[in-house]
């Protein structure tokens, strides 16, 4: 597959993906938790593709994310890159390549975009709208279900954007 | 200098890429509800997907609900089909109150809007309007409660008959519609007198004793006189729709629609007259 149709792909997979989260949770749990299943694209950008191609398609996905969620711009394109940054930097120690690496990849890729946009918004936003810390027990179930769902997007995602080849694996290679 | 960003180049897009958002974000976050053109952007490209896949998942969930995961469905269509006869059977009670409880309520209005007569009510418990017989209701209330003979019976529409006979705890009551039955009455519009007789079946009276010189036409309100002794004046006794004047003769004739439909009284007034005659004076022309 050539590089520039996988920015577009990854986008469109995380575009479906997110859909998908968001009517089965509405419809299995009522909206009671929810599913960021567009991490694990971002993760599998960060994973196996070049660092340009990688950042852009995060920043895609992470662009597609604002506007779903409604929150303030660029909140979620910058956590987005971040997270990819960050695991290109920490999938080094362990083989993020496996369904249990990817799946605790995208677990703690979650977990920290999640609470990096309290972080966040507490710090910009005034106290009587900022986000209460009460908010980080419902990242963590986020992030655990998030965590579970991944292989199979993982599985997908090979198949569809096929990995690319990556000759000096590095936090910015 | 080309070189330079040439070398560092996946280091200045991911800054790139992380510093303009960052930046956005921190110039809108004190104002979230405002979308920027990029997000609208986004929004109007994405939404039709969004609409179809959860168009999609919503038809694949609702559809494996309703016909594969079935388990316990029989046990709650029976819960429900018995809550749904219990709530019937509820609500079939309820709708009889109430007609029961407007049907109460239009005779004590009725009562009240009469303070000069004492009134008390009664259920009806049988009837029999057997046409080879007398037209007879039975009242719950008797000789014990203050009933006596003669009484005039009236319900929230009009007048329903007099008191026939009396039992300690029920008495008889001789409906309009008997043809013993003879109500004194006047025309409401032209205060013309005439007299109302039953014809020995629910339905349709017979207009008597009205001369042929006064005022009758079809639809005319028929309220009772108070002549006779019984009834007192004012209470409708029904309405004129028929009126035959023949070519000659003293008076002439009509058909009169009680008030009343004897046939679905439930709930009825004993008007508590006092100066009451033994018997129903014998039916006679009116005294103009």
């Amino acid at each position: 597959m050539k590089g520039w149709m996988r920015v577009p792909l990854a986008a469109v997979a995380a575009l479906l993906l997110v859909a998908l989260g968001a009517t089965a949770t509405r419809q299995l749990t009522g909206g009671a938790v929810s599913l960021a299943l567009a991490v694990p694209v971002v993760v599998w950008l960060a994973l196996e593709t070049p660092a340009i191609e990688g950042a852009i398609g995060a920043a895609l996905v992470g662009a597609l994310l604002d506007a779903s969620a409604g929150g303030p711009s660029g909140l979620l394109t910058f956590l987005s890159v971040m997270v990819l940054v960050g695991v290109r930097a920490g999938a080094g120690p362990f083989d993020a390549r496996t369904p249990l690496g990817f799946g605790l990849l995208s677990g703690v890729a979650t977990l920290a975009m999640g609470i990096g946009a309290v972080l966040l918004l507490r710090y910009v936003t005034p106290a009587t709208e900022a986000p209460g810390w009460n908010l980080v027990g419902r990242v963590g179930v986020e992030a655990v279900l998030t965590g579970l769902a991944a292989p199979p997007i993982r599985w997908v995602l090979d198949r569809v954007l096929v990995p690319a080849h990556r000759d000096q694996p590095g936090v910015l290679r | 200098m080309f070189a330079l960003l040439r070398r560092y180049r996946e280091v200045l897009v991911v800054v790139v890429l992380a510093v303009v958002p960052l930046g956005i974000f921190l110039a809108h976050a004190r104002h979230p509800g405002d979308r920027t053109a990029m997000d609208r952007f986004v929004l109007t490209v994405t939404s039709p997907v969004e609409k179809g896949v959860d168009w999609a998942v919503t038809g694949v969930l609702s559809s494996w609900q309703r016909y594969v995961w079935l388990r316990g469905v029989e046990e709650r269509a029976r819960e429900l089909s018995r809550m749904v006869n219990e709530l019937r059977a509820e609500n079939a009670e309820l709708a009889q109150l109430r007609a029961e409880n407007d049907r109460l309520g239009k005779l004590l209005a009725f009562a009240r809007a009469r303070p000069e007569h004492r009134a008390v009510g009664a259920r009806i418990i049988g009837t029999r309007l057997d046409p080879k017989g007398l037209q007879l209701v039975t009242i719950d209330l008797g000789a014990d409660d203050g009933v006596r003979r003669m009484m005039p019976v009236v319900t929230a529409g009009g007048v329903l008959g007099r008191i026939h006979t009396l039992g300690p705890r029920s008495a008889d009551v001789l409906v309009l519609s008997d043809r013993n039955s003879s109500i004194a009455a006047r025309v409401e519009r032209s205060r013309a007198r005439a007299n109302v007789r039953g014809q020995g079946a629910p339905g349709p009276c017979r207009l008597e004793y009205a001369l042929r010189s006064d005022d009758l036409i079809e639809g005319d309100e028929l309220v009772t006189s108070g002549t006779d002794g019984v009834f007192p004046r004012g209470l409708p006794v029904g309405q004129v729709t028929r009126v035959k004047r023949g070519g000659h003769g003293l008076y002439q004739a009509a058909e009169v629609l009680p008030a009343v439909d004897v046939t679905r009284v439930e709930e009825v007034a004993v008007l508590l007259a006092t100066d009451l005659p033994d018997a129903l004076p014998a039916a006679r022309a009116p005294v103009p």
